[in-house]
């Protein structure tokens, strides 16, 4: 699929991008991927290369660029920044955090214990599908690392 | 006149058992390793061609072998194109297919000249009754005489494919590649193996398979031009989740099924209440049942037919 | 293409690229097959060169031979599609077999039982009836798909065993005809108002193209099914979800799309084209369903599909290709001393060889693509994204 055709995925069944005969509206939607790209740095030589063809940062910017389009209330970031280079890692970090500033809700979830620490207020353990655990990110790792396999110190948590 | 002959319809069914679970086993080990294999029918085709050939030639037992690498060679096409050039399983399966029958029948043109309208005929194994089975009551031991060895082979062949599959390295590997070939690309390895089953009714012979690790085959077992029981046949190994003696057991029910019905029709026409093209459907719709899972879950390996390619679309 | 709203940068357009690398890999196919052809043709003492000249001369010398392929390809056009829109959808349609011989089966019930509406209605009616009865046909494996997650490449190769065994019922029993005597098993003949009259008799070209030429008018109806399918899969939103689940199925779900629906509707599809691929068999030449129906059809459709990469032009060149490869075996079966069989391996060798080339040409643009943007990535930096309109 084309960086256009992504940049419009769940959104492309609402009206304003619906031509006649079922058909798309597909200028309207080249200039929504042309704006997403710009206002996101995705460094792409236009919207109809392949989006598979943008290094792995440039892919994860089309994607907070596309979910953030809509003003969620709610962003849930899965491993947001797996396989990433340092500079992308660091526009994702930075996203997310404007992301809070500007008073949304984000919900991350990565197995990156630094990136845990970097940009969390609350920090959630989970055990074999329970929440094991609530920390202030101030905590030490250990107790975090106990607690995310299982142990019991669940007493320390931050409440 | 009993209405049915059991005898006669055991033995119709072993006969026809002995054909697919070869294949069937062919499927088996090229679905495990994450490969589908629609081409066995072709495989099936060519093997039936060369195996004739080399009975003629050189006797069963190198028919045997030869029939096996006729299979083989269509095979390693198979795998050459899957792995090394990433080609879709499916449209390399059909192309085979479609390769399979007019390399058939070329090759049976130069191998047995202008008539191939006729089967030439071809000398077999000596049959032989099996002790006690042949004698059991109720008609029943008729299926047990005059038997050709290849099929109580095809049996025995369960257990040392059983111990390959999950005692060994290779069979190891062979499963972990089916499971998930991310982990272990070097090793989209596979078994080759092929096996054979001649022309027509008269002579049967059934296969056996050579290894041939670390090089990245795969498996193909082929049998007389018999449309669609190749395809059938991996259909029915599509419960490749199940161990060997289960598929064994699956699809000699199916089988003995239509062998029974080819028999019926042929025997009985009393009991023909039903259309006979509708006993013909059997053992497809049963396959399709098993499949969508009224008789047990079954789930194929998880990268069963895909490509493995870097990257992907967003 | 609608024109680009980003200027592209001076470098090579990534569409030369795309396109030179597809000739490319298309001639280097060729060629290859052509080899191996040759060493085949070679052992039975004939000379390739002629051999394929004969080829190029029973399809393409005269008006009628080039309709002979024309005729050839109908079918395999619609079967391609119909395996390309399953395809699209991350789907295998390995039915299409089974779902044009129901649908020979469905469009001859109504050709012989709606015979008493004019012809303007009765065939409109007997392509739908065939058409649904595809559709009906692609539905059974399709639901089992989304119901129970049966492989639909197991189903429908079920489903093609039982269509077999379906229409040889219904020829032995319920559509027998009528007739006293008849050696073949077959349907009545059907009103000839249900016949899809063929393109030289509508045109009056009678004497240039003979009547044993099936040249219908189901031909112009194939290449407008690429037409409606191409704008089907590429311009419209069902044809963007149908390909956003073939393409990732998880980021597809994320981005709210049903996949099961999507997946059904696709299946139907294409049956609903495959129930086309019979047709010009049976309401271009035989007009009757008989039990020597025209066989692997569906089959054929899989390797169209491949050559065409999926794409509706190319099927539809695909097809034609395979039209003249069919056409050149009758030429080469009354000139040489050779097994027609010669020109099936070099068709199978050359579907494999022209999959393999695309393959390494994808493979080779890919990394060359890859390498270009990251370099770009690197270069643009915020004044690359101004070119864009705001």
């Amino acid at each position: 699929m084309t960086l256009w055709e992504n940049s419009v995925l769940g959104r492309h069944d609402r009206k304003e991008y619906a031509g006649g005969l079922g058909a798309l509206a597909i200028k309207k939607i080249k200039a929504l991927a042309a704006r997403l790209i710009r206002d996101f740095d995705v460094r792409a030589r236009n919207v109809s290369v392949d989006a598979s063809t943008l290094s792995g940062g440039n892919q994860q910017k089309l994607i907070l660029a596309r979910e953030l389009e809509d003003d969620p209330v709610l962003l849930i970031a899965h491993q947001p920044t797996r396989g990433l280079d340092v500079g992308a890692i660091e526009f994702v970090w930075t996203q997310l955090l404007e992301q809070k500033g500007a008073g949304r809700a984000v919900l991350l979830i990565s197995a990156e214990l630094d990136e845990i620490y970097e940009l969390s207020d609350r920090i959630l353990t989970l055990y074999e599908g329970k929440i094991t655990g609530e920390f202030h990110p101030d905590v030490a790792p250990d107790v975090i690392g106990l607690a995310m396999t299982g142990g019991r110190r669940g007493d320390e948590a931050v409440r | 006149m009993p209405l049915l002959d059991l005898g006669a319809a055991v033995a119709i069914g072993l006969r026809y058992f002995t054909i697919i679970y070869l294949t069937g086993l062919g499927g088996l080990f090229s679905e495990r390793s994450g490969i589908v294999n629609i081409g066995l029918e072709g495989m099936m085709i060519i093997g039936t061609v060369m195996g004739a050939w080399g009975t003629l030639e050189y006797g069963p037992v190198a028919g045997l072998v030869i029939g096996a690498a006729g299979g083989l060679g269509l095979g390693l096409v198979h795998a050459l194109a899957t792995v090394t050039f990433r080609v879709d399983h499916i449209v390399s399966g059909v192309v085979i297919n479609v390769v399979a029958v007019g390399l058939a029948r070329f090759l049976a043109q130069t191998f047995f000249g202008q008539a191939t309208q006729s089967d030439p005929s071809i000398p077999h194994f000596d049959k032989f009754d099996v002790p006690l089975l042949s004698q059991l009551p109720l008609g029943l031991g008729r299926a047990f005489e005059a038997m050709s060895p290849v099929v109580p082979a095809a049996f025995l062949l369960t257990i040392p494919i059983l111990f390959v599959l999950n005692k060994t390295r290779f069979g190891l590997r062979l499963r972990s590649a089916g499971e998930n070939p991310g982990r272990d690309p070097s090793r989209r390895c596979a078994c080759s193996s092929a096996s054979l089953r001649r022309r027509h009714d008269l002579g049967s012979v059934g296969g056996a398979g050579g290894g041939l690790p670390r090089d990245r085959g795969e498996r193909a077992l082929p049998r007389r031009p018999d449309a669609g029981t190749g395809i059938h046949r991996a259909g029915g190994s599509d419960p490749r989740q199940l161990e060997a003696g289960v598929v064994d057991a699956r699809c000699s029910v199916v089988r003995i099924r239509s062998g029974g019905s080819a028999e019926a029709q042929r025997r009985a026409p009393v009991i023909s209440v039903l259309p006979e093209q509708f006993i013909r459907m059997i053992p497809y719709v049963v396959t399709m049942i098993a499949i969508a899972g009224f008789v047990g879950r079954v789930q194929p390996p998880a990268a069963a037919g895909r490509v493995r390619r870097r990257g992907g679309s967003l | 293409m609608s024109a680009r709203t980003i200027t592209p940068t001076p470098t090579r357009s990534p569409w030369v690229e795309l396109i030179g690398g597809q000739a490319l890999a298309l001639g280097g196919a060729f060629l290859f097959a052509a080899l191996v052809g040759a060493l085949i043709i070679r052992a039975y003492g004939v000379s390739p060169l002629e051999v394929y000249r004969i080829i190029w001369v029973y399809s393409s010398s005269e008006l009628s031979d080039f309709a002979r392929v024309l005729a050839n390809a109908t079918p395999l056009i619609f079967s391609g599609l119909a395996v390309a829109v399953a395809f699209k959808a991350g789907l295998f349609n390995i039915g299409v077999e089974g779902q044009y011989i129901v649908a020979m089966l469905t469009a001859s019930m109504a050709a012989l039982g709606l015979d008493f509406l004019p012809s303007a209605l009765l065939l409109p009616a007997v392509v739908l009836n065939g058409m649904l009865g595809g559709a009906l046909w692609a539905l059974i494996p399709g639901l089992l798909k989304v119901r129970t997650g049966a492989h639909e490449v197991v189903t429908t190769i079920m489903m093609n065993g039982i269509a077999l065994s379906l229409v040889a019922w219904a020829l032995l029993d319920p559509l027998k005809s009528s007739e006293q005597g008849l050696v073949d098993l077959r349907t009545d003949i059907f009103t000839t108002k249900a016949l899809v009259p063929t393109i030289a008799t509508s045109l009056g070209l009678e004497e240039q193209i003979p009547g044993s030429v099936h040249l219908t008018w189901l031909f112009p109806l194939a290449l407008l099914s690429c037409a409606l399918v191409w704008f089907l899969l590429f311009r419209t939103r069902l044809g963007y979800e149908i390909r956003a689940i073939g393409s990732s199925s998880g980021s597809a779900e994320a981005g709210g799309i049903s996949i099961r629906s999507l997946q059904l509707k696709a299946f139907v599809i294409s049956g609903a084209l495959g129930g086309l691929v019979g047709l010009n068999n049976l309401l271009g030449d035989r007009g009757y369903l008989g039990h020597n129906y025209e066989i692997g059809l569906g089959f054929a459709g899989i390797t169209v599909a491949f050559l065409g990469r999926n794409h509706p032009l190319g099927i539809a060149l695909a097809a034609i290709l395979l039209g003249m490869l069919a056409r050149g075996q009758e030429g080469i079966a009354v000139t040489f001393e050779l097994p027609s069989e010669t020109l099936i391996i070099l068709e199978g060798i050359l579907i494999l060889s022209v999959v393999i080339a695309y393959e390494m040409v994808r493979r080779g643009l890919a990394r060359r693509r890859q390498r270009a943007v990251r370099a770009e990535e690197r270069a643009i930096s915020t004044e690359g994204a101004e070119d864009a309109p705001a």
